[in-house]
């Protein structure tokens, strides 16, 4: 539980029946638009987080997990556009929002940490004045209440001695630390929806699980929900309650954590679940997919896993799979069960 | 182990072969910007090359009787205090511009390059220091100030040097090349720092290959994008100096024609009433400078976000 | 296991000379780095050897000594006998033939600049082959590699990471070595491609006989294909020993916390963490101490003043820890007082 500036606890709510889910992105479809053809990026991606929950979503190069965050963020690159499709958060749609709402949102209902700290931080200024900044942004605070309320994130985040580090500059922190402090910023004005894209791929395993603990530890205490991005299946697993699986841009397979790690359907879920290096396995030549993925922007009909799939038949190649709903699952496969 | 079956055909359409060609030739110029550019300075460089057939008149002939002539059927651009063709003045002008300007800038990427390379590469030594002292002084000269100084002293007769005679353009030249050394130099030092540090680097060591090789080989080459671009834009740069030198009187000397000297020239008829006088040789800075600048804009383009194909990170 | 060893490291150091001003330099007082502590070891022909370790570990900096990019501070290369660290020049042109090294994948372990025939003649060239059979060549390396002849003409850009690691493993196979280094060469390519390589380097090393040191910081990986593994911290070896013996029987706690921080899928989601979100010990060892002082959770008093010296736990197993040597005399003492 976390007090907010007036000093009210604040209580883990009830979810109701029916409740409204956090996010929402229904059929969002992106492409680059080039001059010589547009480059498709996102296809008919659905994906839905309740509040509180953490959805894992999963996929290697050129699956569009990283270009979905920065659709919910409205922060795509220069020349990618969205089609067609939904970004609901809180009921309301982000596609067409103008810039001007839209700053506010971000960082103020939606925040994003990245996969690498360095670039998050401003290497010249201090890590009070970018926290700070933030937060007089969303919430007016005056400059000491800002300061105090800083050196409370830095505390919440477990960095030691907090006072004395906020007049730190960012490369003074370890790659570690600077996570934290990136984390600290994404959640210094408590966004209800935290979009977690490769948080820990680029730090030491042992440094990974502090990160990971960090971010379930705010989740629980601020009823955050969280969109986890990885491409480390095992990782995703841990922490979250359901996981969307995606390959080349398209949501190939979503269930519970649970069902996706035990009994995954889809052939590029079992596929890739057998080739993550366990400890306990065996010896021998390492499991892999063979070929590999479809080139940026191939032209693609049918199912895009259908070249390398070893379940594919002929309607796999030429006509592309619909999304089935079944329960908790979601699937987009002509051949599994 | 099967081998990577890689689709090879990359989907693009058929398109005729001829069309294809200027296509990538754009592309590889930096669009439409990059293309305009390089029709100038085609231009520009052919009239210097092709001045003695493309001249209608002999650009240093006085004729009185032909004094300050407004451009007409038969002198196109008018005719100036000596009764000179200006359009034949004009194109030949366009020699000692180029010269200077390239020839310089020719100085300044050989001495540039060469000094930026070695320091960047042999970083941690003292020779990198040395190097980078050097050039820190070299670029403590300001460049026209310096210049003037040093042809107002030596004077602007040609220099002799045995059977060769160096008319005075040459020092101008040299002088130019001299100070554009430091700013090459520094950006090929920037370069070469980070490239020298690259595995492909410790590959060729692992191979045994001398280190000067790779330097020369490896290194330089990856170095070099930054560096065409500032010379297009050195060129146009070294033409603006040459003018400037010519105007005052210390760089190409009459009756030669240059556009600065006739800009000289022309400073008497400001005002009264011979526009072409002024008008022609200053377009023709204007345009040539252009050309070259926009001729580098375009191959920044080309050549600085490099092999950069515009896709994200998925 | 009487073979002797192809390469030999002993109690090699290597210190980075921070730069400092003229009054710390005068006053003798330079800051240094310490990036490698004295590292002993022997790696036998024939056998996947696999060099755990963080960021910050010094094993790209053992793994550039090794191949004799960097010269150590301190102790000698020994490679069939004969000391090669300080050779030079021509005099290390030999040693170059037997060793390679595989770079992790970045835009920078091929030159952007030239084809890919371009790099493999290169490096064919710098063998000794001719230009006459070059051409021949350059292809059957590609073929060992499983890459067609339609990539001499690509550049590097144009070749997806795995691509390019094969051809990286195709340059470093031209000069015919006994010797590979890997370092982390698939870490930056996707996990369902990693095998590929991986898979083509065991069987590479198979069918040419090479030995060679794998160096990542997946465990997994690194447990998978090595016969033997070394863990490496902070510049010094902690542990050394068969796989299994180390995953199953970790001797070290730095073993211990690598084995437990790895994450566990669905198994490790009811799991209690183990101090996890614990925020680091401020106290720091001694530079003669145990760097891992900080974060041992088994730390004695000992730790802080001096680094444990290397201790034979099995015939294969070595650690260097105080408390694992504690524990070791511990339970011998135990067997020698029911026997």
């Amino acid at each position: 539980m976390i007090t907010g500036p007036a000093g009210d606890a604040r209580q883990l709510p009830m979810r109701p029946t029916g409740a409204m889910d956090m996010l929402s992105i229904e059929g969002l479809t992106i492409a680059l638009v080039r001059r010589n053809g547009n480059v498709s990026v996102l296809r008919n991606v659905d994906l839905a987080i309740a509040p509180g929950q953490a959805v894992g979503l999963v996929g290697e190069s050129g699956s569009g997990k990283s270009m979905t965050a920065l659709a919910v963020m409205r922060l795509l690159p220069r020349g990618a556009r969205i089609l067609s499709g939904k970004v609901l958060l809180e009921g309301q749609d982000l596609v067409d929002l103008p810039e001007s709402e839209m700053s506010s949102v971000r960082g103020r209902i939606v925040s994003m940490i990245s996969q690498d700290p360095l670039t998050a931080l401003n290497p010249a200024f201090t890590i009070e004045r970018q926290l700070t900044d933030a937060l007089r942004a969303h919430r007016a605070l005056v400059r000491r209440a800002a300061r105090e309320r800083a050196a409370e994130l830095l505390a919440l985040v477990g960095i030691p001695s907090p006072r004395s580090r906020l007049s730190a500059y960012p490369h003074e922190f370890s790659g570690g630390m600077r996570q934290r402090v990136a984390i600290a910023m994404a959640v210094a004005c408590e966004p209800k929806l935290l979009i977690a894209d490769e948080p820990t791929t680029a730090l030491d395993v042992t440094i990974q699980a502090q990160v990971i603990a960090l971010i379930e530890r705010l989740r629980r205490d601020m009823n955050l929900s969280v969109l986890f991005i990885s491409h480390n299946l095992d990782l995703v697993a841990e922490i979250c309650d359901r996981v969307t699986v995606m390959y080349a841009g398209s949501v190939v397979e979503a269930d519970t954590a649970e069902a996706i790690f035990r009994a995954p359907r889809h052939p590029y879920t079992r596929e890739l679940l057998r080739c993550i290096p366990r400890l306990a396995g065996d010896a021998g030549p390492l499991p892999t997919i063979p070929g590999s993925p479809p080139r940026f922007g191939a032209d693609l009909a049918g199912c895009p896993f259908a070249p390398r799939c070893s379940l594919a038949e002929t309607r796999c190649r030429s006509e592309a799979p619909r999304l089935r709903t079944e329960n908790e699952r979601r699937l987009s496969c002509w051949v599994a069960p | 182990m099967s081998a990577t079956s890689e689709p090879v055909g990359d989907g693009q359409s058929v398109q005729p072969a001829s069309r294809l060609a200027w296509r990538q030739l754009a592309t590889l110029l930096g669009g439409p910007i990059g293309c305009m550019g390089a029709a100038i300075v085609l231009l520009v460089v052919l009239t210097a090359v092709f001045a003695p057939v493309l001249a209608p008149h002999d650009p240093l002939a006085i004729r009185l009787e032909h004094q300050l002539k407004a451009p007409d059927t038969m002198f196109w651009f008018g005719t100036d205090q000596a009764g000179r063709d200006v359009f034949s003045r004009v194109l030949w002008g366009a020699r000692p511009s180029l010269q200077i300007g390239m020839l310089a800038v020719v100085i300044g990427v050989v001495g540039g390059v060469g000094l930026g390379l070695i320091a960047g590469f042999y970083s941690g030594g003292w020779l990198e220091q040395v190097i980078m002292r050097m050039l820190d002084s070299l670029a403590a000269i300001p460049l026209l100030i310096w210049a003037i100084a040093i042809v107002g002293i030596v004077g602007v007769e040609p220099i002799k040097l045995g059977p060769l005679v160096l008319a005075n353009e040459v020092k101008v030249m040299v002088l130019l090349g001299l100070l554009y050394i430091p700013g090459l130099a520094r950006l090929t030092y920037t370069s070469a720092l980070s490239e020298s540090r690259a595995d492909y680097v410790a590959a060729r060591r692992l191979h045994g290959v001398p280190s000067w090789r790779i330097m020369l080989s490896d290194v330089l080459p990856n170095c070099l994008s930054p560096v065409i671009v500032q010379a297009t834009l050195l060129v146009a740069a070294g033409i603006i100096v040459e003018a400037a030198i010519s105007f005052v009187g210390l760089g190409v000397q009459p009756p030669t024609p240059s556009w600065g000297s006739m800009l000289a020239d022309a400073r008497t008829f400001l005002f009264s009433g011979e526009w072409w006088l002024p008008l022609f040789p200053g377009l023709a800075i204007s345009v040539t400078v252009i050309g070259y600048n926009l001729l580098g804009d375009g191959l920044r383009d080309v050549l600085d976000p490099r092999r950069n194909t515009g896709l994200p990170n998925t | 296991m009487s073979a002797s060893p192809l390469l030999e490291l002993v109690d090699i150091r290597k210190t980075y000379r921070l730069r400092a001003g003229l009054l710390a330099r005068l006053l003798g007082r330079e800051p240094a780095f310490d990036a490698l502590g004295g590292i002993t070891l022997s790696v036998l022909p024939g056998e996947v050897f696999g060099l755990v370790g963080e960021s910050g570990s010094g094993k790209s900096t053992l793994a550039k000594i090794i191949a004799r990019l960097l010269a150590p501070t301190a102790g000698s290369v020994v490679y069939r006998g004969e000391q090669v660290t300080a050779l030079e020049g021509r005099a290390l042109l030999p040693y170059r033939r037997r060793v390679q090294m595989i770079f992790q994948d970045s835009h920078s372990s091929l030159n952007p600049r030239k084809r890919i025939g371009r790099i493999l003649g290169e490096a064919l060239a710098a063998r000794g082959v001719s230009r006459a059979s070059r051409g021949r060549e350059t292809e059957h390396l590609l073929e060992t590699v499983g890459l067609g002849r339609f990539m001499l003409g690509r550049y590097p850009h144009e070749l997806s990471g795995g691509q390019r690691q094969r051809v990286s493993i195709a340059r470093s196979l031209a000069m015919e070595p006994e010797l590979l280094i890997a370092d982390e060469p698939v870490s930056s390519l996707d996990v369902s491609l990693q095998g590929q390589i991986i898979n083509l380097l065991m069987q590479l090393c198979r069918n040419l006989g090479l030995t060679l040191i794998f160096i990542s910081h997946d465990l997994a990986v690194v447990k998978r294909i090595s016969s033997r593994i070394m863990v490496i911290y902070a510049g010094r070896i902690v542990e050394c020993g068969p796989p299994d013996t180390l995953l199953n029987a970790p001797a070290h706690p730095y073993t211990q916390a690598l084995i437990d921080a790895l994450p566990k899928g669905i198994a490790g989601r009811d799991r209690q963490r183990r101090g996890r979100d614990a925020a680091p010990s401020a106290t720091e060892a001694k530079p003669s101490g145990c760097p891992f002082l900080p974060r041992c959770a088994r730390a004695l008093a000992i730790c802080g003043s001096r680094f444990p010296e290397t201790m034979q736990l099995a015939e294969n197993h070595s650690v260097a820890c105080h408390f694992a040597a504690g524990a070791a005399s511990a339970s011998a003492k135990g067997i020698e007082q029911e026997g």
